[in-house]
């Protein structure tokens, strides 16, 4: 009896461990994705400054007209789209881009292996090079911290006047965002807003109509409405809040070089 | 008493009846535990594969068995709308979203299939509806109108939408599937309608060639722009090539002269840009971008062998020799007709001389799930509790009862 007793305690013993191994693997998992965005970042080539004097500096690009900062990135994966940097927060990431599906790069790193915390991407209807009405970027809300988690602080108003911009750089060029709206809404849901499917507006009324439906669903009023034909850039996330609720920033591009 | 009975035994509360202190125990199947233990694990790791199908009216979901060669079938009539209202002249038009999740690496294919019964005349049922279906980049993977009649006797027709979740676990594809009455048939079986079944199957298979994808552009897209078309032929037509040669297929557009305007010469879209050359773009507002093209053969020319260049209405396309050439010889070939990317994935690129505007595709738009996926390490962390005061207690009731 004594024996069976102790059987039975070595089997559950052994689906602890293997339990545990699966635990530990996943906490591994997600640092090691933290060192993997370092190593990124410590890719991008910042140019030198010319001279002592401080004069806007060309930015320096490669003979297909791409900015150099990010060309060594681009070598080691061709889906690379761009970068993202909010200052004020840790994104600092480089954006992918598909364009058969926004699934590919959910749970995957920047060179395609899996990964749970997968990378920011670009939205698969958007032109990668740029020319877009609507730039949609998603990532994931990590609770460690990573990703787009940062994006929740935009839920307070005074944390967005502190950090009005968004910084985001196609392959070609350098852009300076700066937020007009911020809002939840649950996928799904009747009063659903689809902000994920406006890419380019067909007229002007269309573009009117998305910056009304921002507006209108924002958690506050920057006093900021973007006019026709501006580009607009959108981060998504998941929220906390609700089941399938996602949280979105939506921002307008002011500076582009 | 069976051994699994008799492997786990505990205590679970002590009460006085009568007077007396009567202690229950229940036995627990140590199986049944370690079984719902695995399923726990099995569960929190890999989630139930799945077929969801959607329309822009209806939401049809439905699982597969993961055992190869399983299937199954779902009535997919209701994703069509309704059949009595179809005319026999024009096509109705439905847009589908597919989505398979196989978690555990099976391939699954998606079909679309019609049963009818057996009939004694010179038709089938099955071909009571012309059917023709494009994925969502326009290209016709499937087009009734071109296959031949089925046999009269024929009960069973599979339509196949490709084989999904080779490469992703989860994959979502779009589909656009217009049909119409086939007026042959009708007039011949009017009312046999009743009798045809339309479903949805997937099924779990091995390698399964993916169907022949028939890139018939001439038979579903409107006829081209003849401005465009005509400039294309002069471009190619008046080319001189002083410059290495370049290996071009028809459809490519050759800009062998000095500059081009896009929505005139060149329709506006997506390229892959490749050659001997240098091509700088202007936009209307000014911006230029300049790009070098080689393809290696031009000695001490620095330069990238293709690009992607998006260009719009308005846009000025200049071409001018690399040092050692009397001219340049670029090739824009069209990307954005078909799936193909910067050129880490292969893909068939449809270049066109003609302006493609394929199908428009109004299918409904997953929002990506981009938060963390907490329940598997929610799910470990239950198992180890478990488990854990699993082990106590046992060591408890141990101790108890052969101490005493």
């Amino acid at each position: 009896m004594k024996g069976k007793i102790t059987l039975i305690q070595i089997l559950f013993l052994f689906v602890f461990a293997v339990s545990a191994f699966f635990a530990v693997r996943t906490y591994f998992d997600r640092n090691k994705t933290e060192k993997d965005f370092k190593e990124l970042q410590s890719m991008v080539a910042e140019p030198e400054p010319e001279g002592e004097e401080e004069t806007e500096s060309v930015e320096p690009r490669e003979p297909n007209g791409m900015l150099s900062r990010y060309y060594a990135l681009y070598e080691r994966n061709n889906d690379m789209a761009g970068w993202i940097k909010i200052d004020g927060t840790n994104i600092d990431y480089p954006v992918m881009y598909n364009s058969d599906s926004n699934a590919y790069y959910l749970h995957r790193d920047f060179d395609g292996n899996n990964s749970s915390a997968g990378i920011p991407f670009m939205d698969y209807q958007c032109e990668p090079t740029g020319g877009n009405n609507n730039v949609i970027i998603y990532a994931h809300n990590m609770k460690n911290g990573a990703m787009f988690h940062s994006l929740l602080q935009y839920g307070d108003l005074d944390y967005e006047r502190s950090n009005p911009y968004i910084r985001f750089d196609t392959m070609y060029n350098r852009g300076i965002y700066e937020i007009f709206a911020v809002f939840r809404t649950e996928v799904g849901a009747e009063d659903e807003f689809k902000y994920y499917e406006f890419i380019n507006a067909e007229s002007r009324e269309e573009y009117e109509a998305f910056i009304d439906n921002c507006l209108s669903h924002s958690l506050y009023d920057t006093g900021i409405r973007p006019e026709y034909g501006e580009e607009l850039i959108t981060l998504s996330t998941c929220s906390y809040n609700a089941n399938n609720e996602r949280f979105v920033v939506v921002a307008r591009l002011i500076e582009k070089k | 008493m069976t051994f699994a009975g008799k492997c786990a035994i505990i205590t679970v509360y002590k009460y006085k009846y009568k007077g007396e202190l009567v202690v229950k125990k229940i036995y627990l199947s140590t199986a049944s535990v370690l079984v719902t233990a695995s399923a726990l694990v099995t569960q929190a790791l890999a989630a139930a594969p799945s077929i969801s199908v959607s329309t822009d009216k209806s939401n049809v979901s439905y699982t597969y068995t993961a055992v190869n060669g399983d299937e199954t079938v779902a009535d997919a009539a209701k994703l069509f709308g309704d059949f009595a209202e179809v005319s026999d002249t024009e096509y109705s038009s439905e847009n589908l979203t597919i989505t398979s999740e196989s978690a555990d690496g099976n391939k699954v294919e998606v079909l679309l299939r019609l049963d009818a019964e057996k009939t004694d005349y010179t038709y089938s049922v099955l071909d009571y509806y012309t059917f023709v279906i494009a994925d969502g980049d326009g290209n016709v993977i499937y087009d009734g109108e071109a296959e031949a009649a089925a046999d009269a006797q024929a009960s069973e027709k599979e339509i196949s939408f490709g084989v999904f979740n080779s490469e992703e676990a989860a994959e979502t594809r779009t589909y656009t599937v217009d049909y119409k009455l086939n007026p042959e048939v009708v007039s011949a079986l009017d009312g046999a309608a009743a009798n045809l079944k339309v479903s949805i199957a997937s099924r779990v298979v091995d390698d399964v060639e993916e169907p022949d994808y028939k890139v018939s552009v001439t038979a579903r897209t409107p006829e081209p722009d003849t401005e465009v078309a005509e400039a294309v032929d002069a471009v190619t037509d008046t080319a001189s090539t002083a410059a290495p040669e370049v290996t071009s297929t028809p459809e490519a557009i050759e800009i062998n002269e000095i500059s081009k305007v896009c929505g005139k010469d060149i329709p506006a879209g997506r390229y892959m840009v490749s050659g001997n050359g240098i091509v700088k773009i202007e936009t209307p507002d000014g911006d230029i971008k300049d790009i070098v093209i080689t393809d290696g053969t031009i000695e001490g020319v620095e330069g990238v062998d293709k690009a992607l260049a998006t260009i719009n209405n308005g846009d000025i396309i200049t071409a001018s020799p690399l040092k050692g050439m009397d001219q340049p010889a670029i090739r824009f070939e069209r990307t954005d007709v078909s799936a193909e990317t910067t050129g880490t994935r292969t893909g068939t690129s449809a270049a066109a001389s003609t302006v493609p505007s394929g199908r428009p595709t109004v299918a409904p738009k997953n929002n990506p799930k981009t938060g963390e996926g907490s329940s598997e390490t929610v799910a470990l962390c239950g198992i180890m509790a478990v488990c854990a005061a699993v082990i106590g207690v046992l060591e408890i009731i141990k101790r108890k009862k052969f101490n005493s």
